[in-house]
């Protein structure tokens, strides 16, 4: 054999090589699943998605924690299918989003509220207001010991842990608690991984934290949740509280975003519809309250319009600006509606 | 072999002192994450997906994922470094490039993991496009090992005596024929210590993963480095923040098994060497 001949049968098998590794001959061709966003949402999508794993094991379904601020960012660069969000989109990144040419759906699937938790060792409070709660969060915060929350608190320093900018919860939490969305005070340690903040403030008498209300149960014995008063008198934020509007402001609904046209496969839009219906069951199991059960079947009819819209949209539509806008993960906006 | 005593040779009996604390904090160290892991460890756990459940959770796909990693640093940073080593020690002319290549190599091996995350973030997740796959983590780690690599190649290679290389290029060898039949025979053995050196580093590493985005919750093992990433690293973090005790087991469980890995690659690289009659690493 010649020198030249090696080198084209050696390039061959690195080609081939090459090919098994992209594509995997052990692929049978499913689409992998990425959800990608809060962590308030964690404990429910990973309670759904194992249960769809389960009746499914072909299934292929990833969940990414980078905060509802990252995973709609991802989503609507198409690095995520779909994006799991503790606070509606923003009206700017809803026009970035239509400006890359995506369509989507935006489903409640749950209800939570932000806890607001204590080391257990701490006795001394039992019960802020939201007004001491802006007092200690806000951007010109002059709260630095618990004295200066209450006179009769004792006079230690509160280390505060709290999510990071990425979260839709410290979005949420500071529009509430200080009036304007991501006006807090940046002296805190911030993190978009709520275990972290859960084992901070597990490690530190006088420490206070914030995060979503169902990823406490992930820390059993470590935490004391507070009472906030929030003008109904001092509410612990239970499923049965979040439901009933008593502990109102705040609670909120959290979000599954979906590109309408990755409806149009098979894999997707079952697992979607499997969300919507398991969350109703679920969602009480792992800590949050489920929302009344009208808002589950306008999902499901929103989610079976938008599928049959896709699927005869590119049944009849295959010209090559449609191929390409799929291949790409981009859809035009212009098409029959 | 005499045992110092402490009456004629005080520094040697606190060097054994020092010896038995290694030794002793060891055994503490893998009975201790043995008993806690001894709960949890068994096939399923071997094969499952990992889940909010401690009792039902695995760590299929975190295993599948650094196999994934360990064959793609080898495919990647193995050719790269020994070439690369090769060239400076037997080929390269002594210029003012080279003596910057050496340097840089050197230094890279001294920098922190987590800067080679921001590297491979910038690089392959973002500007190459890959995503936050296993490909995109294995040509991280493979940046990682590569100064390791080149360093400990060197070295290695700069120990083959120099009349082997004289000789033989006195019987009229090419430069080719003196690095096949003369070094590498004899450096081999050097080469895989290091290797197996780097590879133990990267194997390890979670920081630089994190970095690059790993997934929380996957529920199918990773078949091709086109599917997202994950790693026994990052899985034992993940678990070891949540403050649950079954959680704790699970990290502690996954640890053991990341160890046995290591151990095993080690042994068989130990076995290689010595077989190629080399020095044991």
């Amino acid at each position: 054999m010649t020198a030249v001949g090696r080198v084209r049968v050696w390039r061959s098998k690195a080609v081939a090589i090459a090919a098994f590794l992209m594509c995997g001959c052990a692929a049978d061709g499913r689409r992998v699943i990425v959800i990608d966003g809060s962590s308030s949402l964690y404990p429910l999508t990973e309670a759904v998605s194992e249960a769809f794993a389960r009746e499914d094991p072909a299934a292929r379904i990833v969940v990414r924690v980078s905060g509802s601020g990252g995973g709609l960012r991802r989503f609507c660069e198409a690095e995520a299918d779909i994006a799991a969000a503790s606070r509606p989109m923003t009206a700017s990144e809803m026009a970035r989003c239509r400006a890359a040419g995506h369509r989507f759906l935006a489903l409640p699937v749950a209800r939570d509220g932000v806890a607001m938790v204590v080391n257990p060792a701490n006795e001394a409070v039992e019960c802020l207001t939201l007004a001491e709660l802006g007092r200690i969060w806000g951007p010109d915060a002059s709260v630095a010991t618990w004295r200066d929350v209450r006179p009769a608190l004792p006079a230690e320093k509160v280390r505060l842990f709290g999510p990071g900018t990425d979260s839709g919860t410290f979005r949420f939490f500071t529009r509430v608690v200080v009036g304007r969305p991501g006006a807090s005070r940046t002296d805190y340690y911030g993190t978009e991984d709520d275990h972290l903040i859960a084992r901070g403030v597990a490690g530190d008498r006088w420490s206070l934290g914030y995060f979503g209300s169902a990823n406490q149960a992930a820390h059993p014995g470590r935490l004391r949740i507070l009472a906030v008063d929030t003008g109904f008198g001092c509410v612990l934020p239970t499923p049965a509280a979040i439901r009933d509007g008593r502990y109102s402001p705040l609670s909120r609904d959290l979000y599954l975003y979906v590109r309408n046209f990755l409806l149009a496969d098979e894999g997707v839009s079952s697992f979607m519809e499997y969300y919507v219906s398991a969350s109703e069951l679920l969602a009480e199991e792992t800590g949050y309250a489920p929302l009344p059960a009208a808002e589950y079947a306008r999902n499901r009819a929103l989610l079976s319009a938008a599928r049959s819209e896709v699927v005869g949209q590119s049944a009849r539509d295959d010209d090559d600006s449609r191929a390409l806008a799929v291949k790409t993960g981009r859809v035009p906006l212009r098409g029959p509606s | 072999m005499t045992r110092p005593t402490s009456r004629r040779d005080p520094i040697g009996a606190a060097c054994r002192v020092a010896a038995l604390v290694v030794l002793f904090g060891f055994l503490a160290f893998a009975a201790y994450l043995g008993f806690t892991a001894s709960q949890v460890v068994g096939m399923d756990f071997l094969r499952g997906a990992s889940s909010g459940a401690a009792d039902s959770a695995g760590i299929g796909p975190a295993l599948a994922g650094t196999l994934w990693l360990l064959l793609l640093t080898a495919v990647l940073a193995l050719p790269i470094g020994i070439g690369t080593a090769i060239y400076l020690e037997e080929y390269a002319p002594r210029t003012r490039l080279t003596a910057v290549i050496e340097s840089v190599a050197a230094n890279l091996a001294g920098i922190p993991s987590v800067i080679y995350g921001i590297v491979g973030l910038a690089l392959f997740v973002r500007a190459l496009g890959m995503g936050p796959t296993i490909l995109a983590g294995g040509c991280t780690l493979a940046v990682l090992a590569l100064p390791v690599v080149i360093v400990t190649s060197r070295t290695a290679i700069r120990r083959v005596p120099a009349g082997l290389r004289l000789a033989a290029y006195g019987l009229g060898a090419t430069r080719w024929q003196v690095v096949r039949n003369q070094i590498l025979p004899v450096a081999g053995p050097g080469i895989l210590a290091g290797c197996c050196a780097a590879f133990t580093r990267t194997a390890g590493a979670a920081a630089p993963l994190l970095v690059l985005g790993t997934a929380t919750f996957m529920s199918f093992a990773p078949q091709t480095p086109a599917h997202p990433l994950t790693s026994l690293p990052t899985q034992i973090f993940s678990w070891a923040t949540r403050s649950h005790e079954g959680f704790t087991a699970l990290a502690a469980g996954a640890a053991i098994v990341l160890l046995l890995l290591l151990l095993v690659m080690n042994l068989v690289s130990a076995f290689v060497v010595r077989r190629l009659g080399g020095a044991s690493p």
